[in-house]
């Protein structure tokens, strides 16, 4: 239990659900901890990593890669996002995929610039004034 | 087809050991490696040891190794020319392959056709059959019904598997000792593969019982030039997972070694196969041998057949996949030696091989002379709960069987792991049962003659 407490606490799971012979248990991570645990791993990690140090600012103000390919903001610093806007593209195995912010905000700065490779993970809004 | 396509850059779709494994090979024929992981897998050796890495999703196989898109992409924005998946994730999916070629990278593996024709059950054992290779004896195909299943049942002789032809894992196969219970079987199976593959069809072939299970190496170019590289004995298994295997076999005739591996150049050749492959076999008591699958990938166990060989396993994959022609032929292969692998998994036997992920407090490797560890983890690193459980492979290679055993016992010994429980302890009372050291052993050895016998 111990050790499947410490993977827990290391992975990027925020809920999990353990459920075993008929009983149940759900185990929330704090954010703080979350911010906490991942500030140190930091410390050791590749520092070239543009996704590097993502989870110790604050996440909720913060437009992160949801897949790999090439990024093409469709806005500029000062704009406001709703949840359903598109707020840019990533192209991948010659085809563009939409992105939609998922919240609203007012856009403080483009991480990346526009045509650059992005992984998973990688940071590129960051937002500001957030409903 | 015919023309040379050098790789400058090879993305790995994997993680683990075997993608410690192929950066190596990479890396000593100077070529570029690209490492994909999954967030869990940032700190993983194998993203250090890559030129490049590239972050393909969260944790579970599903949304990162298995994520196609994401690891096309990466093979994209790092310009990689080719792919090599390893082993398990996307190593055999003919249509992951077929999407490669769209994008014009190559794939360090067999083409799609040989994948899928392989990849179904039955119409494996039916190809076989048409090429003259002996299969165990059972229905041409996939049964229609239980009435019809019956009928073969009963031409061939009790007991008999039903086995589900998209099968794998021991899902939708059962047993069947008598008559009497064979309709009920038969629909539970169907039942079970419905749910599990999606395809519920069946097929029913006679139960070998204790057989040895050995197969053989083999790699094919593009040139219909297939040769093998010897067999291996992978019978002590628990629950179809292979703990130990050794090359060559123990306990068989020179005439079966030698019919048993031009079998495998036989099934490799009958489909056109280029790339590494592993033809395996069931052999019974009587020496008789018949066809049980192939895969259409490098092996875990792949090792000891370079300790006997010599033979870079990876090197000749990425040679083939570029064009090149076999380095050698069938009689340029020499062999040299025995040699066993050890799976060494975060499993506890004692508590039926439960799976022990966690942090590994301390990890001190064997070493010397034959002694070889394939591995992706040090003192300090964690088994994750998100993928399979090994920790790593040791190989141990000496002159003789007997020198291998005393080798491995010395290595085992040396084997220091805490934090996580091991199988370490298993393959030391294995190595000193009577029954592995006469080399005679079933796929039922495990089970019956070391688990039971505590």
């Amino acid at each position: 239990m111990e050790t499947f407490l410490r993977d827990f606490s290391l992975s990027r799971y925020d809920t999990v659900t353990v459920s075993s012979e008929g009983a149940e248990v759900f185990l929330r991570k704090k954010s703080s901890f979350v911010a906490k645990v991942n500030a140190s791993e930091n410390l050791s990690n590749v520092p070239e990593k543009a996704n590097s140090g993502t989870e110790s600012s604050n996440d909720s103000s913060m437009i992160k890669a949801s897949r790999v390919g090439l990024f093409y903001p469709k806005v500029k610093v000062g704009d406001t996002l709703e949840e359903n806007f598109v707020f840019g593209q990533i192209r991948a195995m010659n085809i563009m995929h939409e992105l939609k912010a998922g919240k609203s905000g007012v856009v403080r700065k483009i991480l990346v610039s526009s045509g650059d490779a992005v992984e998973y993970g990688d940071l590129l809004l960051e937002l500001e004034g957030q409903a | 087809m015919s023309e040379i396509r050098t790789f400058k850059k090879i993305l790995i779709a994997n993680r683990g050991e075997i993608a410690v494994r192929i950066i190596r090979t990479c890396k000593e024929m100077g070529i570029q490696s690209v490492a994909v992981y999954s967030t869990a897998d940032k700190d993983s050796l194998h993203v250090r040891l890559a030129d490049e890495s590239v972050c393909v999703g969260p944790p579970l196989g599903r949304d990162s190794y298995l994520n196609v898109q994401n690891i096309i992409a990466s093979a994209e924005i790092t310009g990689a020319d080719a792919i090599h998946p390893g082993y398990g994730f996307l190593s055999e999916r003919a249509e992951f392959v077929e999407i490669l070629q769209s994008c014009e990278i190559a794939f360090i593996g067999p083409d799609p056709y040989a994948i899928s024709k392989m990849g179904d059950k039955s119409e494996a054992r039916k190809t076989m059959m048409a090429a003259n290779v002996p299969t165990v004896p059972g229905s041409d195909g996939i049964v229609a019904n239980p009435k019809d299943g019956l009928e073969v049942a009963r031409k061939c002789g009790f007991p008999v598997m039903i086995k589900a032809t998209a099968g794998g894992g021991g899902r939708g196969m059962r047993l069947v000792k008598t008559e009497a219970e064979f309709t009920e079987l038969f629909e539970t199976a169907s039942q079970e593969a419905l749910s599990a593959f999606g395809n519920g069809g069946l097929y029913v072939e006679k139960f070998i019982v204790e057989p040895r299970h050995i197969e053989v190496q083999v790699l094919g170019d593009k040139y219909g030039n297939v040769i093998h590289l010897g067999e291996r004995n992978c019978s002590v298994q628990r629950r179809n997972q292979k703990l130990i295997e050794e090359s060559p076999s123990p306990g068989i005739s020179e005439k079966l070694r030698k019919r048993i591996c031009e079998a495998g150049v036989q099934v490799a050749k009958s489909i056109g196969y280029h790339n590494a492959g592993t033809v395996e076999f069931l052999v019974d008591k009587d020496e008789n041998f018949y066809f049980m699958e192939m895969n259409t990938r490098l092996q875990v166990e792949h090792p000891v057949t370079e300790m006997v060989t010599g033979f870079d396993l990876v090197r000749e994959q990425i040679r083939v996949a570029e064009g090149h022609r076999l380095s050698i032929p069938q009689e340029g292969v020499r062999f040299h030696g025995h040699s066993i692998e050890f799976r060494i998994n975060a499993e506890d036997p004692e508590q039926d091989f439960l799976p022990s992920p966690g942090k590994i407090e301390r990890l001190v490797y064997p070493g010397g002379l034959g002694v070889r560890i394939d591995s992706f983890v040090s003192a300090g690193d964690s088994i994750l709960p998100f993928y399979d459980s090994m920790v790593g492979k040791l190989i141990v290679h000496a002159d003789t069987r007997e020198a291998c055993i005393k080798r491995a016992m010395r290595a085992l010994a040396e084997f220091e792991i805490r934090g996580i429980a091991s199988t370490v302890k298993l393959h030391q009372r294995v190595l000193e049962s009577s029954g592995f050291q006469g080399g005679r052993f079933s796929t039922a050895f495990l089970a019956n003659e070391i688990l039971e016998t505590k």
